[in-house]
């Protein structure tokens, strides 16, 4: 990794204020910049967009974010702009940041757009203008680039802690294997009885896996990605990448969807070419291994569980079938369906990392899916993301519904066979 | 009048194709890396293909969304095609058959359009979540006007041998007097408008219909491929 006074340099460099006569766009593909011009405004992604749900303000609407960057654009391009152009007013450009990063980035809108636009990355992209304009991230975002240097993971928790307090004690990790488990941040901290859940599953299926130790695992950069923040991703990927491969790893599995997503979709360019290893999502190994009778369950539980599918892992990566194999598999199990799900899942508040940022919205978004657990009399709630996980939690505290929450492979871990 | 209308002409058209080339040049001059990040097979390709060309001619995203708005949207945009085809005829010195043979449904076609506008207002404005921006209200209203002022037109009889010369001698530069009509006058005038404000959209959301095609094969296989 490059030296920490020099990357912290970059940082600062990039977050100097900009002249606001200073072209926007500068930061996204031509690809988006199209699907800016795209855009009918024809306004049907207001009704699938999950802050809409919870604040009912347009300004931070899909098209009328496109149309103010629009309108950034054109004041700052062209001759009548370098002519007679007095840039935009500075307010103007905060207000958008501001709505630019109360967006959760679920994609939703996207999803149902009558062109076909892709703003799970077209918002990020607009954030990172932001940030090149010195006017993003939000709040403790802008933290974040500091703490991953320091401690690896965006939420500056002692490297000591990543695996210790939830890694079985005796389980066996091998030096090399082709098959190799990532366990993040956020599972590693925030939700530790999904990456523990992780661990057990593995173990029980039997076949070898590697991991890395607490201080080569670092952060995946999705969190540095979605807020903007650039600079270290390709130092991250690189290092990241590098290690695995020298563990021999083949496959590189992983539980969290913003993990997963940022590996198969961005990794690659941030690596410079394809990846030495292929990316899968825990529970499509799971459901491989239960196909294969390497899984086997000890036990049913007559119970209703309801699977909310995570945004990044259905409209991100396209995994929707294996979670529902893997529960139907377990006996006894009667699985639910929200009334959103699969590729038009509804966001439970905590995607875009503006759960932190914007906790109220957060919290109410999460509310609504609560509801719709209760309302369908679910016994149990099954998530399979751990920002998902957090966010639910929270805001479960205080609420007059509740259910219970469970991770995917915590539920599995408890009904399985082991070795 | 003629001269200025004519200068006019010229101005606005020089101005949406200066306005073309700065958007191609916004795009050439992007930076950001888009990445495709796996390989589409011929087949998919060629299916990617077939359904952007469905989707660009029928609407079909917008049919799953608002089934009254796609209704609206595609009579509005079919019309508008007609209408546009009718007018052909001003712009040869001999009108080619096919042309001929579509003025009544262009005739027809007008007479829908204004209808379809309101339409789409009514459907744009009685939703839940209602999204009309000031540029929507503007292009809806003066498309209306053009379509009301054209139907006019065709009411009260314009000299259309004087509306031919006039508009021919603009593209051959061999410049005829103005039709005596000010209704005439404020049609074209409101064409010219639309012109200069024509939403971007219409060039390049077949581009963008295609790559999120491209894109929903790509991810069938993004974690399901070998």
């Amino acid at each position: 990794m490059e030296s920490e006074r020099g990357q912290k340099a970059i940082i600062a460099q990039n977050r100097r204020s900009r002249d606001s006569r200073d072209a926007f766009g500068k930061t996204l593909s031509s690809l988006q910049l199209m699907e800016l011009d795209a855009c009918t405004q024809c306004g049907q992604c207001l009704r699938h967009c999950p802050v809409q749900d919870v604040t009912g303000n347009p300004s931070i609407s899909p098209p009328e974010k496109i149309r103010v960057f629009r309108e950034f654009i054109k004041a700052t391009e062209g001759l009548k702009a370098r002519l007679f152009g007095k840039g935009v007013d500075p307010r103007l450009i905060a207000d958008f940041s501001k709505a630019i990063y109360e967006c959760t980035t679920c994609g939703a809108c996207g999803q149902n757009c009558s062109v076909g636009i892709f703003t799970q990355r077209l918002w990020p992209a607009l954030r990172r203008e932001m940030v090149r304009r010195g006017l993003g991230p939000f709040g403790s975002q802008a933290e974040i680039p500091d703490h991953v240097l320091k401690t690896g993971n965006p939420y500056n928790k002692p490297v000591d802690e990543r695996f210790s307090p939830w890694f079985p004690e005796g389980m066996k990790v091998a030096e090399k294997a082709e098959i190799g488990y990532y366990a993040g941040c956020t599972g590693s901290y925030s939700a530790m009885p999904m990456v523990k859940g992780d661990v057990t599953v593995l173990d029980a299926i039997g076949d070898p896996f590697t991991m890395l130790t607490a201080e080569e695992e670092v952060c995946c950069g999705f969190p540095l990605f979605i807020t903007g923040q650039h600079d270290l991703l390709r130092d991250l990927t690189k290092r990241l990448v590098g290690a695995y491969k020298a563990k021999g790893v083949k496959t590189l599995l992983c539980s969290c969807p913003c993990c997963v997503n940022i590996m198969s979709r961005d990794w690659p360019a941030f690596y410079g070419s394809d990846l030495p290893f292929r990316i899968r999502h825990i529970t499509q190994f799971v459901a491989a291994a239960v196909r294969a009778g390497k899984l086997t369950f000890t036990e049913g539980m007559k119970e209703r569980i309801i699977y909310h599918d995570p945004c990044y892992l259905s409209r991100g990566v396209g995994v929707i079938e294996e979670p529902r194999e893997v529960l139907r598999s377990i006996p006894g199990v009667e699985v639910l369906e929200f009334e959103h799900h699969g590729l038009e899942s509804r966001c439970c508040g905590a995607g875009g990392a503006a759960r932190k940022t914007f906790e109220e919205n957060a919290s109410a978004m999460a509310r609504l899916t609560i509801d719709e657990a209760v309302d369908k009399k679910a016994d149990r709630l099954i998530l399979s993301c751990p920002a998902c996980y957090a966010t639910v939690n929270e805001a479960m505290e205080g609420y007059e519904k509740q259910v219970r929450i469970t991770d995917i492979m915590e539920l599995v871990s408890g009904v399985i066979r082991r070795r | 009048m003629a001269i200025l209308l004519t200068v006019l002409v010229y101005c606005v058209y020089a101005a949406f194709c200066w306005r073309v080339i700065l958007h191609s040049l916004i795009w050439y001059r992007a930076t950001g890396g888009t990445r495709q990040v796996a390989a589409l097979s011929r087949l998919e390709a060629l299916r990617a293909w077939v359904e952007t060309a469905a989707d660009v001619v029928l609407f079909r995203r917008l049919f799953h969304e608002n089934g009254l708005l796609w209704i609206s949207a595609w009579i509005f945009h079919i019309s508008f095609l007609f209408v546009v085809v009718r007018h052909l005829r001003y712009f040869m010195n001999t009108v080619a058959r096919c042309i001929v043979d579509l003025q009544t449904l262009g005739l027809i076609a007008g007479y829908i359009l204004p209808a379809s506008i309101v339409s789409i207002a009514f459907v744009r404005m009685a939703g839940r979540e209602k999204y009309v921006s000031r540029f929507n209200y503007f292009v809806l209203g003066l498309v209306f006007l053009i379509g009301v002022s054209g139907i006019m037109l065709h009411v009260f009889r314009v000299d259309l041998v004087g509306v031919k010369e006039f508009v021919l001698g603009i593209f051959t530069f061999s410049f005829r007097p103005v039709p005596h009509s000010p209704l005439f006058i404020v049609h074209f005038l409101l064409v010219l408008i639309l012109v200069l404000s024509l939403p971007f959209h219409l060039f390049i959301a077949p581009v963008i219909m295609h790559e999120a095609r491209r894109r929903e094969s790509e991810l069938k296989r993004l974690l399901h491929g070998k």
